[in-house]
């Protein structure tokens, strides 16, 4: 009998009068459009074009493609805060110019990840909770923000402003937006002022391309359209079929299969135009190389199997080849840049053989990579070629260097506003950027070291990320917090029945003892919220208007469609209600100055917040000027690229892709550093003998904060999984679903055993940031020291055989995913 | 052992390859496990693979009895009749 999960068997159709939505997918990058239906409990629509919503006639089979099926997946039954039930059906959407009906698992099944009491979202944090006792108990929020305000306030005062540190997401999409973050950045920048800040996934508060800000090159200059037009698609560290989905299938396959070929004589006359190449640069062969194969044949995809931790000599050896050929854009290089000469003395005089060494890379593989990427077409027509780069470049060895020398050989060949051209990010979240400036320095704080670990700051917020298995060096990281938080928990267990000031006087006691009062604002109750003392409940996607950027710009409003569970509220309103409190405080205590810091929240709508962010965007690439919400209702999910350049009979106008009309850009240079101190003592352990990479995959969405939820996802992926060679697997004893723990002097994790050749001998692919098995307990607390970027994708382990996991091995598949 | 032969995805028709033994979708790739209840291997599809309950009568004659979950293209695995309503 097979427990393989299937959904419903049947799904209500929307009535013709369902309330409808638009809204964009709450994950990644690329975007996706949505439509949502709602209507109430106990009403349906008929089978009959004109019986239901979606005009269709449900008395037939739909052809393939259809963009009418509404699969159990897309499908809840919800509740209200009054009590009251609804249908709420989220369909992708066909009119959308990302997506044009099509989605991934991840965008599909946003039905199952709606709050429902009787469905696994049930847990959703609903009440803010505080420690009582050795519990976490409801409360109400005049108490939880009661407590946090006076145990902040305190910590300001006595310590000053770095005693208050944050983790917080800074991105678009899901619980984001410009809304969310703008608030967030105000509370934590112009009124506490501390340096103590860190984004969600990493140490600090940087940005993770520096080096193309510093370069004059914007994260996100293309348009999806130029991955139509280009006559070369550059892949490296990205892995997009399975997460940047859509991107993938319906812009850059498109060109591969010469579907794009009337496109791309239609808007490029007057050169010749073939299918599409592409070079995926990756230590493993990924699903994306065997379909990018399938699609385009073997001739024209190469893929680069490049050494863990070597692509600066990689992209240095391709740049210098392509500048001793000849193959270089001089003219862009005279009009448009600056300080060649330093790049020329550093990158390009990468040598060759060592090239080929330290990558593990062919000569002559790296000579046709540098041949598609800057080989002119003709005398006068260059080749269009898409430079795109992602975790395996920002958070490999070593990030600022490695995203200068992509930089570099963008600039080098001038691929860079023009169509089919581009360098920049795919993509791992949406953006929403909007902040007040960070007061920190450059190279930022390592907030982790220094606050956490390091005992610098008293009080610890983290908001809608999980950082005791998110963070690198996690195990040391999860027990330096254990401990800290700990000893706020004594002093709270011997407080009972004391109020608010008597338990902020107990905590600034355990503060000199080393404690740490720990904040925690989710939408669930994550594995990082265990060892909080106050939780609050934050409203998700759907549950507040929000706007964000995809992945080529475009602006949309997610509309609210539903309830948040019980009291929670939008993060930005959380913040409100803390600046409040804290305002008040200082104010009772006539201390004007501090008060005014605080001042300022009292936006009444998503929208207040919205149009007070827009300040925080000026002149970036998010600018979205005087945009408000009914301009972005009206363009419905295909928005309006940023930046906005102005507002025309009431709509905005945007920009397809940015440096059209000029930017004067400069290299940056950069070689090959070699290993750090702390992947050298391992390399020279003979304990540690695997090489870790690691990253995410198709199904699971970053921490699998709603995939838990997912009883499809979690049904794919019950545990953590490592892949690992035929051949070593061999050699260890090791078969298919053994749970095996990986091991190395910073920490210890178990996963479970596939064994696949996508990866080489010695070379372990591990699924990154499962709750079941955190892989950041391994990596090192190595960051680069220029930018504070960990080297997430590199470090090394020993591996032991624990044994057989019946009843799970015998419910996944262990049939190779790079097959197509 | 049958499976619904459209993929859960958007509804191509599904073929099955011996070498790897799972359904295989040429629109956007899906993988479905045949040996594992039509698990996704891989794929955007948002369910597994709708199997069907079989049954066999005396004379040998297989009928389908039930399905796991919903088949591409319908709201309900037996199509409403045209006449309905
Ligand atoms: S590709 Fe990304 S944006 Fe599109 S549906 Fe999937 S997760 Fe959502
Ligand atoms: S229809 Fe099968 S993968 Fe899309």
């Amino acid at each position: 009998m097979s427990t393989t999960h299937h959904g419903e068997d049947r799904v209500p159709v929307p009535p013709t009068n369902a309330q409808q939505f638009t809204t964009v997918c709450s994950y990644c990058i690329v975007g996706c459009g949505y439509r949502v239906f709602k209507w109430p409990q106990g009403q349906e629509g008929g089978p009959k074009p004109h019986q239901n919503a979606l005009h269709t006639d449900f008395t037939k089979q739909q052809a393939e493609r259809s963009g009418k099926w509404i699969s159990s997946s897309m499908h809840s039954l919800v509740t209200e805060r009054d009590g009251r039930r609804y249908h709420v059906v989220v369909l992708p959407d066909s009119d959308c110019v990302v997506n044009r009906g099509n989605h991934s698992i991840r965008g599909g099944t946003h039905g199952s990840v709606l709050y429902s009491r009787d469905r696994p979202t049930a847990d959703r944090l609903a009440y803010p909770l505080i420690y009582r006792g050795g519990s976490q108990l409801p409360t109400t929020w005049e108490d939880a923000i009661a407590l946090g305000a006076h145990v902040i306030k305190a910590s300001l005062d006595t310590w000053g402003p770095d005693a208050i540190a944050m983790k917080f997401f800074d991105h678009g999409g899901g619980g984001g937006g410009f809304e969310n973050n703008w608030a967030v950045g105000k509370f934590f920048f112009t009124g506490i002022g501390t340096q103590m800040a860190s984004i969600h996934n990493r140490p600090a508060y940087n940005s993770e391309v520096f080096a193309s800000g510093d370069a004059g090159v914007a994260a996100l200059p293309s348009a999806y359209l130029d991955a139509e037009l280009a006559d070369t698609i550059f892949l490296i560290g990205a892995n997009s079929y399975e997460t940047q989905s859509i991107y993938f299938l319906e812009h850059m396959l498109p060109n591969l299969s010469g579907a794009t070929m009337a496109e791309k004589q239609r808007l490029l006359p007057g050169e010749p135009h073939q299918p599409g190449k592409m070079i995926i640069v990756d230590p493993r062969r990924t699903s994306t190389v065997a379909i990018a194969e399938s699609v385009a044949g073997k001739d024209n995809v190469l893929h680069l199997q490049i050494n863990n931790g070597t692509d600066i000599a990689l992209l240095n050896a391709l740049s210098r080849i392509v500048y001793e050929q000849g193959w270089h854009d001089q003219a862009f290089i005279a009009n448009r840049t600056d300080n060649f000469d330093a790049f020329q003395a550093k990158n390009l005089t990468q040598d060759l053989e060592d090239a080929v060494r330290i990558t593990g890379i062919a000569k002559a593989q790296l000579i046709q990579a540098a041949e598609w990427i800057a080989k002119p077409k003709t005398g006068t027509a260059r080749r269009r070629t898409m430079i795109l780069y992602e975790k395996g470049l920002i958070w490999g060895l070593k990030n600022y260097e490695n995203v200068a020398s992509v930089v570099d050989l963008a600039l080098l060949t001038g691929n860079l506003g023009k169509p089919g051209s581009g360098c920049g990010r795919l993509g791992g979240h949406q953006e929403g950027y909007s902040r007040p400036a960070y007061p920190g320095k450059r190279p930022p704080v390592n907030v982790d070291e220094v606050a956490i670990k390091g005992g610098g700051s008293k009080v610890f917020w983290v908001g809608g990320c999980n950082p005791v298995g998110g963070t690198l060096n996690a195990q040391q990281f999860r027990l330096s917090m254990g401990r800290r938080t700990a000893l706020v928990n004594d002093a709270l267990n011997q407080a009972t029945g004391a109020t608010t000031q008597e338990k902020a006087a107990a905590i600034l006691k355990a503060f000199e003892a080393g404690g740490l009062f720990l904040i925690v604002q989710d939408i669930y109750p994550v594995e990082t919220a265990k060892y909080a003392h106050l939780v609050l409940p934050a409203a998700q996607w759907g549950e507040m208007n929000l706007t964000s950027i995809n992945g080529e710009r475009r602006l949309r409003l997610y509309q609210k469609f539903m309830d948040a569970p019980g009291v929670a509220e939008p993060d930005w309103k959380i913040m409100a209600l803390m600046a409040k409190k804290i305002e008040s405080l200082y104010r009772a205590e006539g201390k004007t100055d501090m008060a005014d810091r605080f001042a300022g929240f009292d936006w009444r709508t998503d929208e207040e917040v919205f149009r007070a962010a827009s300040v925080g965007v000026q002149g970036a690439q998010e600018d979205y000027g005087e945009t408000t919400y009914a301009m972005l209702r009206t363009l419905g999910t295909n928005g309006v690229q940023t930046p906005v350049t102005k507002i025309s009979h009431g709509l905005p106008i945007g920009t397809t892709r940015l440096y059209e009309d000029g930017g004067k850009f400069t290299f940056i240079p950069a070689s090959w550093p070699g290993f750090p101190s702390q992947i050298q003592q391992l390399m020279n352990d003979p304990r540690y003998p695997f090489w870790i990479n690691n990253g995410r995959a198709n199904p699971g969405w970053q921490t699998l904060y709603d995939d838990m939820r997912k009883p499809l996802v979690i049904g794919r992926e019950p545990l953590p999984y490592v892949e690992i060679h035929p051949q070593d697997a061999d050699g260890l004893g090791i078969t298919n679903g053994d749970l095996l723990e990986l091991f190395n002097p910073y920490g210890t994790v178990t996963a479970m055993a596939v064994i696949t050749d996508a990866n080489r001998p010695g070379h372990l692919f591990m699924l990154f940031e499962h709750p079941r098995g955190w892989l950041n307990s391994l990596t090192t607390d190595y960051v680069d020291p220029a930018t504070t970027i960990p080297y997430y994708k590199g470090t090394k382990a020993g591996i032991r055989k624990v044994g057989e996991m019946p009843g799970i091995k015998d419910t996944v598949s262990f049939v190779p995913t790079n097959r197509a | 052992m049958a499976f619904s032969h459209y993929c859960t995805h958007m509804g191509g028709t599904l073929t099955y390859r011996s070498e790897t033994g799972a359904y295989h979708c040429p629109l956007h790739y899906a993988m479905f496990d045949a040996a594992k209840g039509g698990l996704i291997v891989i794929g955007q599809a948002t369910d597994n693979l709708p199997q069907l309950d079989l049954d066999v009568d005396a004379h040998g004659n297989i009928y389908a009895v039930g399905v796991k979950g919903l088949i591409y293209g319908r709201q309900a695995n037996v199509l409403a009749s045209p006449d309905a309503r």
